[in-house]
């Protein structure tokens, strides 16, 4: 079933007088379910892809589907609630905020979605003892380890249960036993829970656990 | 809501010293506020309660004529009626004692320094009903006979005499007459009040009648009064109701002390200001500063899903804090000094002598504790600090989400 379509989506960055063509006319459908990384040099307009697919950005022409609903007209508010919603995101530098608790950023999601506090505290123990920091629930992010915190930032990702997880180069700042459980995590969770990941990377690891591998070149597909 | 505002709050610690730096300058100008303005209300307090048991009483009949040219004081312009006054105001239960208010010199008669002063014919029984001159006279009492002068320690000082002393009082006599008389310093005075220390001497009432020719006349009457003095005054005015005597509460005769007193207000909406700049740039600062180290942050939360709203109102709960911090450190530091100069004052006798500028009072300045302005810095300071975080949070937000995760490096 299909779930992101996009069709002749381009996107193109004006910066004075400079016009520089990021994505060109990408079509692509993302099934349910998928274990996918987009991958491509630098420049190539991964991030880009990300952007859009996330509904951080809007496309200059083209359309995008999610679900059977349109994201290229949302506005502002509309696009921050689907957000919200429907896709966790994982970072390259996990993105922790600092002062909470490894516990209160992985229900900062569930906050947002104003979730009771017996459900919050349900769900995010839950999900911490899954991707192995049982105990772990009231450390800040620099009493943790690299590979600590990018599992904090994927159960944050995955804590409202989204549709899809966009995670941006999620191994990179990890070594590669590290990057390789945290991968190992993901394909267990994208069994279990049936959510589709898209990643976006140029590590190879990150591309031998995908399922389907998607290039992209000078913002074109070469699938 | 809740947690935004736990948010909030957490990153208000989020950098301790910059923190602590931040609070300690909002710090120091509510404290500047609260300590001028206690100070300026002390000496409103003080100026008003000086004048009326010094100078004014709560307030005087006399000839408007008199009034008008009091400076020059035509001592020739007189009480008519006195009896029909004297009547109503016992019709009242209302205290009051007559007075002469003359032009004289005061000259030491062995050095022959000499001095312009204004005279004051009193009754000293009367007097002490009206006035409170008597509990600040010492070595000595209000002039009762005839040839008895009460002079202040300044005047004392400035031409050199003492107590037992003579001194010449020269004047014009109400016939215009020139006349001078010697009279014996039986006391001196020091009152809060520098004016009256500065520019007034004192002789009985009989004794100014006979210096200056009065024929039993006087040329103010002063009342003192525990309701409303303007009311009063008109109400007086009315019933009293003869040709040119007038009501003049103590408002209206120290028009140059009201005038000062107004000014004030503008003055205490000009510190707010200044204490509104401090604020605003020590919050400006800390809040450009927060917004631009967690750019990558806002971009993380605004890519979760948090909406602008939520976004602002997490740094307005975080200036907000910071505000209401730095209002109750400043108002600890207010309460200090305010306390200190209640109990001890500050002497700046050194610095301005007797120099009343407006202000009837001593060179010994104190505060006063002023819960209202207190409670106001407080809120003044948490909203405003609550306000100017709004505008660098609006500018993080202006930029595209995508941006602010690529300048952090977070995402791509």
């Amino acid at each position: 079933m299909e779930l992101i379509k996009t069709k002749d989506l381009s996107k193109i960055y004006i910066s004075g007088e400079t016009e520089t063509k990021a994505l060109r006319e990408v079509s692509l459908v993302i099934e349910n379910g998928e274990f996918s990384a987009i991958t491509g040099p630098s420049g190539s307009g991964k991030t880009t892809l990300f952007n859009l697919i996330g509904a951080l950005d809007t496309p200059t022409s083209g359309t995008i589907s999610f679900d059977g609903k349109d994201l290229s007209n949302l506005n502002k508010r509309a696009r921050t609630l689907f957000r919200r919603e429907k896709i966790g995101f994982v970072f390259q530098t996990f993105n922790l905020i600092p002062v909470l608790t490894a516990f209160e950023n992985v229900a900062f999601p569930l906050n947002l979605l104003g979730a009771s506090e017996k459900e919050i505290k349900e769900k995010v123990y839950n999900l911490l003892e899954k991707v192995g920091l049982k105990g772990m629930e009231e450390r800040k992010p620099a009493a943790l380890s690299g590979g600590q915190q990018q599992r904090v930032a994927v159960a944050r990702a995955l804590i409202k249960e989204p549709i899809l997880v966009l995670a941006d180069e999620p191994t990179a700042n990890l070594d590669s036993g590290t990057g390789g459980e945290l991968m190992k995590l993901m394909r267990k969770l994208n069994k279990e829970e049936e959510i589709t990941f898209l990643f976006a990377t140029h590590d190879p690891m990150v591309m031998e656990y995908s399922r389907r591998r998607i290039k992209l070149r000078d913002g074109k597909i070469q699938e | 809501m809740k947690f935004v505002f736990k948010l909030g709050i957490k990153n208000l610690f989020r950098y301790k010293e910059r923190t602590f730096l931040t609070c300690l300058s909002l710090a120091v100008g509510i404290c500047i506020l609260i300590f001028f303005n206690g100070m300026l209300e002390w000496a409103d307090e003080s100026s008003i309660r000086n004048l009326k048991k010094y100078e004014t009483a709560s307030m005087k009949i006399g000839n408007l004529a008199f009034f008008e040219e009091e400076n020059y004081i035509p001592v020739d312009e007189v009480i008519k009626e006195r009896g029909k006054i004297e009547k109503i105001l016992n019709g009242k239960d209302l205290e009051y004692t007559p007075e002469i208010k003359f032009k004289a010199n005061l000259i030491n008669e062995i050095t022959g320094d000499s001095y312009p002063f204004f005279g004051m014919g009193i009754k000293a029984e009367s007097h002490k009903k009206v006035y409170e001159l008597n509990e600040m006279v010492y070595e000595g009492t209000l002039p009762k006979s005839s040839k008895e002068i009460l002079i202040s320690k300044y005047t004392a000082e400035l031409l050199n005499v003492g107590i037992v002393d003579y001194l010449i009082v020269e004047t014009d006599t109400k016939g215009g007459a020139h006349n001078a008389d010697a009279f014996k310093i039986t006391a001196l005075f020091e009152t809060p009040n520098p004016e009256v220390n500065k520019n007034f001497f004192y002789i009985s009432l009989d004794a100014a009648n006979n210096l200056l020719a009065m024929n039993g006349d006087i040329n103010l009457i002063s009342i003192k009064a525990e309701q409303n003095e303007e009311s009063l005054a008109r109400e007086l005015k009315k019933e009293i109701d003869i040709e040119g005597i007038t009501v003049r509460p103590w408002q209206e005769q120290a028009a140059d002390y009201m005038d000062l007193s107004q000014g004030k207000k503008g003055g205490s909406s000009m510190m707010l200001m200044m204490a509104f700049i401090i604020i605003a740039v020590g919050i400006v600062n800390t809040m450009n500063m927060a917004v631009f180290e967690r750019t990558g942050e806002i971009g993380m939360m605004r890519a979760m899903g948090m909406t602008d709203k939520e976004i602002i109102l997490n740094f307005i709960f975080e200036s907000g804090g910071l505000g209401l911090l730095g209002g109750i450190l400043g108002l600890v530091l207010g309460a200090i000094v305010t306390w200190y100069l209640i109990r001890y004052g500050w002497d700046f006798s050194n610095y301005v002598g007797d120099l009343s500028y407006g202000y009837r009072v001593s060179a010994v300045f104190r505060s006063k504790w002023d819960p209202g302005m207190m409670i106001t810095a407080l809120i003044f300071s948490t909203v405003s600090a609550s306000i100017i975080s709004i505008f660098p949070a609006r500018r993080a937000l202006k930029r595209s989400i995508s941006e602010t995760l690529k300048s952090a490096g977070k995402f791509g």
